[in-house]
């Protein structure tokens, strides 16, 4: 069984990298987060699978959607794996993946699952609904339209 | 065992259940009421029996593999894989013969040890590239073709 206060302590982590650098583009609370051998199993295309890969994934992100910000649904916890749902938000308003800004209010879901050692990140898998994404910034090429 | 043991269990039994295509179990899985949150997706078992067996029409061999599970209070996180081969129409996509393989994370919310409440997000766009990719089979016909014209 998780150790309690572990456990809360790793889901705070989690949040907090959420709410202040996803969500407030806090960078030096990313380099206090993500720890040096971070792994990322679930790489963007394009993307190395580490922190520097993370780190240019956020600023994408936030160059992208200037007020990116999640509503977190919940949290659960076992041993020290994290695992959050939740919903983006955010405006169209710089280039992302080769569209031009294109204003619109968007959201897609994602859960994601963080190891949390010693107060950092180790290693993240996640699934985001990207489809969901590209239908709503009017991207996805009229050969997939269903 | 432990409440978060037994409601790992019931969500791996639901996982088998669907792996094995014998729905008979179902009743004894998820609860009446089962609330599907997969958007456009109504409430209730029959629901559920028609989107599974549904599946299962489609891709015959349709299996979801668990990679990470945990669980805490009375719900449960999977981080898994699907895969399957498209051998029956899906909606309005005839059947293509292509396989899929991409990844999704469920929670459930278990009550009475059943599936009470479920949501998902799965990579939809990569299932939706591997399904619309022209197959092997139909580009190498169309290669076959080229040469007898």
């Amino acid at each position: 069984m998780a150790n309690t206060t572990t456990g809360e302590a790793a889901k705070a982590v989690v949040r907090r990298n959420t709410e202040e650098v996803q969500g407030k583009g806090n960078f030096a609370i990313f380099e206090e987060l993500f720890a040096k051998d971070f792994v990322d199993h679930t790489p963007q295309p394009g993307r190395t699978p580490d922190r520097e890969g993370a780190r240019e994934l956020y600023h994408v992100l936030r160059a992208a959607f200037p007020d990116f910000h999640a509503v977190i649904h919940w949290q659960a916890v076992d041993g020290n794996l994290v695992t959050t749902f939740k919903t983006y938000h955010g405006t169209h308003k710089g280039e992302f993946f080769g569209l031009s800004p294109t204003g619109k209010s968007i959201q897609f879901d994602t859960v994601d699952a963080m190891r949390v050692r010693n107060g950092q990140i180790t290693e993240h898998w996640g699934v985001a609904n990207l489809f969901s994404l590209m239908e709503q910034l009017g991207a996805l090429p009229a050969t997939i339209k269903t | 065992m432990s409440t978060a043991e037994a409601n790992k269990t019931i969500v791996r039994r639901y996982f088998e259940m669907f792996n094995s295509g014998d729905f008979t179990q179902l009743p004894n899985i998820v609860t009446e009421d089962y609330g599907d949150k997969l958007e456009g997706q109504a409430s209730g078992i029959a629901v559920i029996r028609s989107y599974l067996e549904g599946l299962k029409a489609s891709f015959p061999d349709f299996t979801w593999t668990i990679e990470q599970i945990i669980s805490e209070g009375d719900r449960v996180a999977v981080m898994n894989r699907v895969t399957g081969t498209q051998v029956n129409d899906f909606g309005d996509i005839k059947a293509t013969g292509n396989r899929v393989d991409f990844a999704a994370f469920q929670f459930y919310r278990i009550a009475n040890g059943k599936l009470a409440e479920h949501w998902e997000v799965a990579d939809f766009a990569k299932f939706q590239e591997q399904l619309t990719a022209k197959s092997g089979a139909t580009a190498f016909k169309s290669f076959q073709n080229t040469l007898k014209s």
